[in-house]
């Protein structure tokens, strides 16, 4: 027996090198696989928060209304929330590419396959009032780290856009009431960015993008409010939620949705 | 034990029969050996290198599943152990975005050329094979020296079939640049 091996086996002998259990390996691929569920919940679940507060902040519609509403976009998006769904996005990647179903096939055929996962998975959340639960939910029990997080990123909307109700047509656009009570004039001009043949009565709900002055907003862009893709502002007139201990049901717009 | 198979020895190890590791390091030392001197470029000992392999192999035998094959199974522990040494040594990195393995290419169609090369031309690619880069290197020695298939290679290095074809055809033809550059 030459000395290479017999070191070895004099060392397995004395006990000094032991095999690891079977059950050790097996907790360790079980720990693997959920923790490749966990993240991708996780990714899934950040994706969707990501729609979900682009389009309740309204920013999601602003790339519409041309290069300016490209940059608005790009300045009023949630960067830090983009970063982590990123992260946990890279991180699911990576925990996919270790199993042999993905090292096999060239690994771009796990990125897009890990994409559409998380695409499809917060699409199918989007179906779902569950992000407006949990919103609901943390706002009325002030669940500290969760209702802050949701109020931040998708229960203010930043500056630059407002949804509205028209109650007055004028020769040069329309007055609105906004979501916040307030009575705002809307200058629609040939600049403005809008559907073309686009008309508006009272009654229309509409989301108005441009900057609001002295109770005058010069529309960049207009577009008219259709479904439940822009909710009102939460705790303000018309909004979901209610105050603490309230039982009156909320909405006004959701119950437009409903008609 | 030496005309059982390395899958039924391993399963005998996993059984309680330690002594029965011997007959593995008999029938893996040599190989090892080379693999580290070739893809490590290596002309000094590698056995404190290799005896770390086999020490991971004992210790980790009861992950090893006996339906499988054992060899790319063991090489594949040689293989990140090698590669850990090459990053201490030469900081030498292996991007998780290597377009290779990256890319979707057409599936290399494996040669039979491993079998009929002769030995004379494999001293010939001894002499310019420490010029390639250490992937394109290590396909070259799995597969003409340990003799392993594109599909070993796959399960060892964990990439696709189709990369392990597509390493293997450009580091032909570096090896063949190479070779007419130290000819020239």
């Amino acid at each position: 027996m030459n000395d290479f091996k017999n070191n070895i086996l004099e060392r397995i002998k004395t006990g000094e090198l032991d095999m690891k259990p079977h059950w050790h390996f097996v907790l360790k691929t079980v720990l693997f696989v959920l923790g490749t569920i966990i993240v991708a919940l996780l990714a899934v679940y950040l994706l969707s928060f990501l729609f979900f507060s682009l389009h309740q902040t309204g920013v999601w519609f602003t790339p519409s209304f041309g290069f300016v509403g490209l940059s608005y976009f790009v300045m009023s998006s949630p960067w830090i929330l983009i970063s982590f769904t990123l992260v946990f996005l890279l991180l699911l990647y990576l925990l996919v590419s270790q199993y042999s179903f993905s090292y096999k096939r060239p690994l771009v055929f796990s990125m897009i396959g890990v994409t559409v996962f998380a695409l499809l998975g917060s699409l199918l959340i989007q179906q779902t009032p569950m992000h407006r639960n949990i919103q609901n939910f943390a706002e009325r029990h002030n669940l500290p780290g969760v209702a802050p997080v949701y109020r931040s990123l998708a229960g203010e909307r930043p500056k630059g856009l407002v949804l509205g109700t028209v109650i007055e047509v004028t020769d040069s656009g329309f007055v609105i009431e906004s979501d916040k009570g307030e009575m705002i004039r809307v200058e629609i001009s040939s600049a403005t960015r809008q559907k073309p043949g686009s008309v508006y009565e009272v009654g229309d709900t509409v989301f108005v993008f441009g900057k609001l002055e002295n109770g005058v907003i010069e529309a960049v862009g207009v577009r008219p409010h259709t479904g439940d893709e822009l909710p009102p502002m939460p705790g303000r007139k018309g909004g979901q939620f209610m105050e603490k201990g309230a039982n009156e049901r909320p909405v006004l717009f959701d119950e437009e949705i409903k008609r | 034990m030496t005309e059982l198979s390395d899958e039924k020895i391993a399963e005998a190890i996993q059984s309680g029969e330690a002594e029965a590791f011997g007959e593995i390091i008999s029938r893996y030392e040599l190989k090892l050996k080379r693999y580290a001197r070739r893809f490590l470029s290596l002309k000094e000992d590698v056995d404190d290198l290799v005896q770390d392999v086999f020490i991971k192999a004992y210790t980790n035998i009861q992950s090893f599943d006996p339906s499988l094959r054992f060899s790319p199974w063991i090489y594949r522990i040689a293989h990140n152990t090698f590669v850990n040494e090459l990053k201490r040594k030469q900081r030498v990195g292996f991007g998780v975005f290597d377009a290779d393995i990256v890319l979707p290419f057409l599936p290399a169609k494996e040669t039979s050329d491993a079998d009929t090369l002769n030995e004379e031309l494999k001293v010939e690619m001894e002499k310019v094979i420490d010029k390639l880069s250490p992937k394109y290197r290590e396909v070259v020695v799995l597969h003409y020296y340990e003799e392993l298939s594109y599909a070993e290679i796959s399960d060892v290095l964990r990439i696709s079939v189709s990369s392990v074809g597509v390493r293997m055809t450009r580091a032909r033809q570096k090896l063949r640049e190479l070779y007419n550059e130290e000819n020239n």
